[in-house]
């Protein structure tokens, strides 16, 4: 069995993150989640700032980012990652609950890998994080420098 | 070359020369034809002459043979011989008897002056004479015969005209006689005297006074002239003297033998018309002749007439032609001074004359052409006066056209020019139409007495030296003079204001004023303006005023609409202004709206989920501590919660398609509705649907509303007919009028109560229970509001039970328009 890899999850709603994780344990992938709270917490950790000055080096395998948070919000978080060029390999998914079709467009257009809403019903929202965190974070080969257990 | 020289010419050459030219020619003919003449009948009268001269000798001749032959001469001569000196011897007596009685018979029938018979001595022995004449019996015959009696003894024989002394004139005639034996008797003498020979020449008819015949009888070496008229030119020339010579050649040709006729010169030395005959008996010359000028005095006196004649004629003609000329040249004359009258303009002056010829009808016709020049010129002034009428209005017209153009030019001016402009541009106008320098405006007040000075011209603001004043109010009686034209309501022209008694002083700086021209605009019997010019270089005159009142009415409606426009803007900026503030307020709420709608689609939708999620994991976790009543109510919460997002969804969808961008093509919604027929094939599995899709036209629309209205409405018509064990469902399109396309989806479902039509299209409506047909209601709203933004209409047919048709039109596609179906 492969190594499993990281995941970065960002998300400010607690709800979502017990729901997320919870799903993503279905698999055992839970342990595998770092759970960003928000835009800038996310960014400290990708570049090992702040309260992430002393993580060790390497991407996760996969950003599953929600879009709505306080401060620093998914699109800019997309932004800076598919700008910046140590950044810009690693696979980000938005997972969101906007339908909304100008942040499709807009995730997309900035450069995002996959765009997914996150389904009301739960049974669908179980089933929808099991298969990115599988495919993301098993199946997926990650690009080169992505971080390893 | 004037018409005097050309007639004179005419005149000469065609009358003069040709008369003159024929009558020389004629005349010259004549003279030949006299001449001709002449010489015939003097050829006649010489062959009479030379025909009795030789008839004479013949009738001697013939007497002489008479006696020879005579029996009683031959027997009874000798016995008067023999008796002579015996003579009353009855033997002589009786041979005298019967001789005597025949010579004088002879003598008598011929003429002689004496018939005598000469015995052989040469002595006359009987005798018979003339009375009157001596008796000759004893003459001898050579007294007055000379050798006349030896030349008789050889036979006949003529004795000259004159003895040998010359002293009678006669002719004596001898001839020999022989007796019966045959012996020579004696000889016959016949005596002519000289009249008889005469009488041979003496006819002379025709011939005029000079015209006369001569016998010329050539004796020895002379010639003895013989003339019967003129006895003293009875002469004798010497043969020699004229033989040779040009003198008497008629005779020289006659005694030459030869006849003849022509111009000669005769024995007179005279010029004369001859003719020659030679008498061959005789061996005389017969000439007749007349003097050329006798024969030709005729001629010569016809020639004279003639010349008498032409000199008269020319003489005449030359009168007749000078008279002629000047009949014609004089009044041509007249007429052309006549005309040089006529022409320098004094049309009263007749030429006219009572002539009756061509010349005195032209000048009558001249006259009446002046005449009528006369009328024609007085309908000329006439038509002067017309054309300088014509001329004013013409002017006017010209100054309306001007005024018009002006206006027009002001009118455009005032398209992109402020009111102040558009007043100065008129007062230039005004200007430039009255060739003025100074020039301004005034509007006055309803009260007609408040002043505004409203602007100048440019000419006349560039001639002050300040524009103080703009804009100011004052009353009428501090104006000017000029403000005559507010009280008097009409135009005021002042060309001498300085001599104006009421003239108020100018303020300083003003542009001095020579002449004004004030126009009053009146509007419902009120001043509203004043146009004012001035200081045109002559002075204002009607057309001036004219075409400034013309003008500053129509710049006053200008004004009018300008000021209308002023307003205009005026009001058009406050509601830009306001329409700015409502578009602000619009702007905002649909930006909330979006916000509304995007907090909805978030933050509505995750409590949802959450909700969902945690009665999942609470089912799952404590499931087996809840009992079945507590399951139930957590399975309520799930459905209602996912009813919630179905809801939501759907919200958020109708409010998605009020705002969303439209992106119009041509559609084909005939293929759209098999398409989503195609699609909704699953929900058909097991049911007995007929679907009914006709051909239809391809409409303009955005596709993926459109195609949001072909899913509800083919939906919608599946979900009513699923209580029918045979659905029967339609889709087709009504014919039209080309400009929208009306269409219908038909089925025979459950169908509706019309009376419940209205709520049919309403957001959330449903006339059904829930638990009958499944679906939010939010459907035909959508299809409603879709539609509608097309520019279509909606509406809906149906009975309880009896099916239901959903109607809707659309724009029908033009070519032109956007297709991208292809």
């Amino acid at each position: 069995m492969k190594e499993l890899k990281r995941i970065l999850l960002v998300e400010d709603n607690p709800n979502d993150i017990e729901l997320t994780l919870e799903a993503l344990a279905e698999y055992n992938l839970a342990n595998e989640v770092v759970v960003a709270r928000d835009g800038a917490e996310a960014l400290d950790y990708l570049y090992r700032r702040g309260d992430y000055k002393l993580r060790t080096e390497g991407n996760p395998a996969v950003v599953l980012l929600d879009l709505k948070m306080p401060r620093v919000d998914g699109l800019e978080v997309l932004k800076t990652v598919k700008s910046d060029e140590s950044l810009k390999s690693i696979p980000v998914v938005v997972l969101t609950s906007s339908q909304e079709e100008r942040d499709l467009v807009e995730s997309y257009r900035l450069g995002t890998n996959a765009y997914v809403v996150k389904p009301v019903e739960f049974k669908e929202f179980v089933d929808a994080i099991k298969h990115l965190g599988a495919f993301w974070a098993i199946l997926n080969e990650p690009p080169v420098g992505s971080l390893r257990k | 070359m004037a018409i005097r020289t050309k007639l004179a010419l005419i005149f000469l050459l065609l009358i003069i020369l040709p008369v003159t030219a024929g009558t020389i020619l004629l005349f010259s003919h004549v003279g030949d034809v006299v001449r001709d003449v002449r010489l015939l009948q003097l050829e006649n009268v010489a062959n009479l002459a030379r025909e009795k001269v030789e008839s004479f000798f013949s009738e001697r001749k013939g007497n002489a043979e008479l006696f020879q032959k005579n029996a009683a001469v031959r027997t009874n001569l000798p016995i008067v011989e023999k008796y002579s000196r015996d003579r009353n011897n009855p033997a002589y007596l009786n041979a005298c008897r019967p001789l005597a009685g025949y010579m004088e018979a002879v003598r008598a029938a011929y003429g002689y002056s004496g018939v005598m018979l000469v015995d052989r001595t040469g002595k006359v022995v009987a005798a018979a004479v003339k009375a009157g004449n001596s008796d000759k019996v004893g003459m001898s015959l050579s007294d007055f015969g000379g050798e006349a009696f030896e030349a008789g003894r050889a036979g006949v024989y003529f004795t000259d005209m004159h003895g040998p002394d010359g002293s009678y004139a006669g002719l004596l005639c001898t001839a020999p006689l022989r007796g019966l034996s045959g012996e020579f008797i004696g000889e016959a003498a016949f005596l002519s005297d000289k009249e008889s020979v005469y009488s041979l020449v003496r006819d002379a008819s025709g011939l005029g006074v000079s015209g006369e015949t001569y016998i010329g009888m050539p004796m020895g070496g002379e010639v003895q002239f013989i003339n019967a008229f003129h006895p003293d030119r009875n002469t004798v020339k010497n043969k020699a003297d004229f033989f040779g010579g040009k003198l008497a050649m008629p005779m020289q040709n006659a005694l030459s033998g030869k006849d003849g006729s022509g111009d000669a010169v005769d024995y007179l030395g005279h010029d004369v018309l001859a003719a020659w005959r030679h008498a061959p008996t005789a061996g005389w010359g017969l000439v007749s002749k007349i003097d050329a000028e006798e024969a030709y005095s005729a001629v010569t006196r016809l020639k004279a007439a003639a010349l008498g004649a032409g000199l008269v004629f020319v003489a005449f003609s030359v009168a007749a032609g000078g008279f002629l000329v000047r009949s014609i040249v004089n009044p041509v004359r007249e007429l052309q001074m006549g005309a040089e009258i006529i022409g320098s303009g004094d049309l009263d002056y007749k030429v006219g004359t009572d002539k009756s010829d061509e010349i005195g009808q032209l000048s009558r016709s001249f006259d009446r052409m002046a005449e009528n020049l006369k009328k024609v010129t007085a309908s000329r002034d006439e038509l002067d006066l017309e054309i300088a009428e014509r001329e004013k209005a013409e002017e006017a017209r010209r100054r309306a056209v001007e005024v018009l153009r002006a206006s027009l030019r002001i009118s455009e001016h005032a398209l992109h020019h402020g009111l102040d402009e558009l007043l100065t541009k008129t007062l230039d106008e005004a200007e430039k139409l009255t060739a003025s320098r100074i020039g301004f405006f005034h509007f006055v007040e309803a009260d007609q007495v408040t002043l505004r000075l409203q602007t100048w011209s440019t000419n006349t603001l560039s001639s002050m030296c300040t524009a103080e004043g703009k804009g100011a109010h004052y009353p009428v009686d501090k104006a000017g003079v000029w403000v005559d034209a507010i009280v008097r309501k009409a135009p005021v022209v002042h060309n001498d204001y300085e001599s104006l008694p009421h003239k108020k002083g100018l303020p300083p700086g003003h542009a001095p004023v020579v002449r004004e021209l004030v126009a009053p605009i009146l509007r419902g019997g009120l001043v509203v303006g004043v146009i004012g010019v001035g200081n045109k270089a002559e002075e204002y005159d009607d057309g001036d005023v004219e075409a400034v009142s013309q003008l500053a009415g129509r710049a006053w409606d200008v004004i009018l609409a300008k000021l209308a426009e002023l307003e205009l803007d005026e009001y058009r900026r406050n509601l830009e202004v306001m329409v700015e503030a409502r578009t602000a307020e619009l702007t905002a709420a649909n930006k909330e709206l979006e916000a509304f709608s995007y907090s909805v689609s978030h933050d509505l939708r995750a409590p949802l989920r959450h909700i969902q999620g945690f009665v999942e994991l609470l089912a799952k976790n404590a499931g087996a501590a809840l009992d079945e009543k507590g399951g139930r109510y957590l399975s309520t919460i799930s459905v209602s919660a996912t009813r919630m997002g179905e809801l939501i969804d759907d919200l958020l969808t109708f409010s998605r398609m009020g705002r969303a961008e439209m992106r119009m093509t041509a559609v084909d919604l005939g293929r759209m509705a098999e398409n989503v027929v195609q699609e909704m094939r699953t929900d058909v599995e097991g049911r007995d649907v007929r679907w009914v899709i006709g051909g239809m036209p391809p409409v303009y629309g955005d596709p993926s509303m459109l195609r949001l209205v072909m899913v509800n409405l083919l939906s919608n018509a599946l979900k009513f007919t699923a209580t029918r064990a045979h659905a029967s469902i339609e889709f087709g399109c009504l014919p039209g009028d080309g400009k929208e396309v009306t269409f219908f989806v038909r089925d025979d479902g459950v169908g509706f109560d019309m009376q419940y039509v209205d709520k049919l299209f309403g957001v959330f409506q449903r006339l059904h229970k829930s638990e009958e047909f499944e679906g939010t209601g939010i459907g035909l709203a959508n299809v409603r509001r879709i539609i509608s933004r097309h520019g279509g209409r909606t509406w809906a047919e149906g009975a309880l039970g009896e099916g239901a048709a959903i109607y809707f039109t659309l724009p029908a596609h033009y070519e032109g328009e956007p297709d991208e179906r292809a």
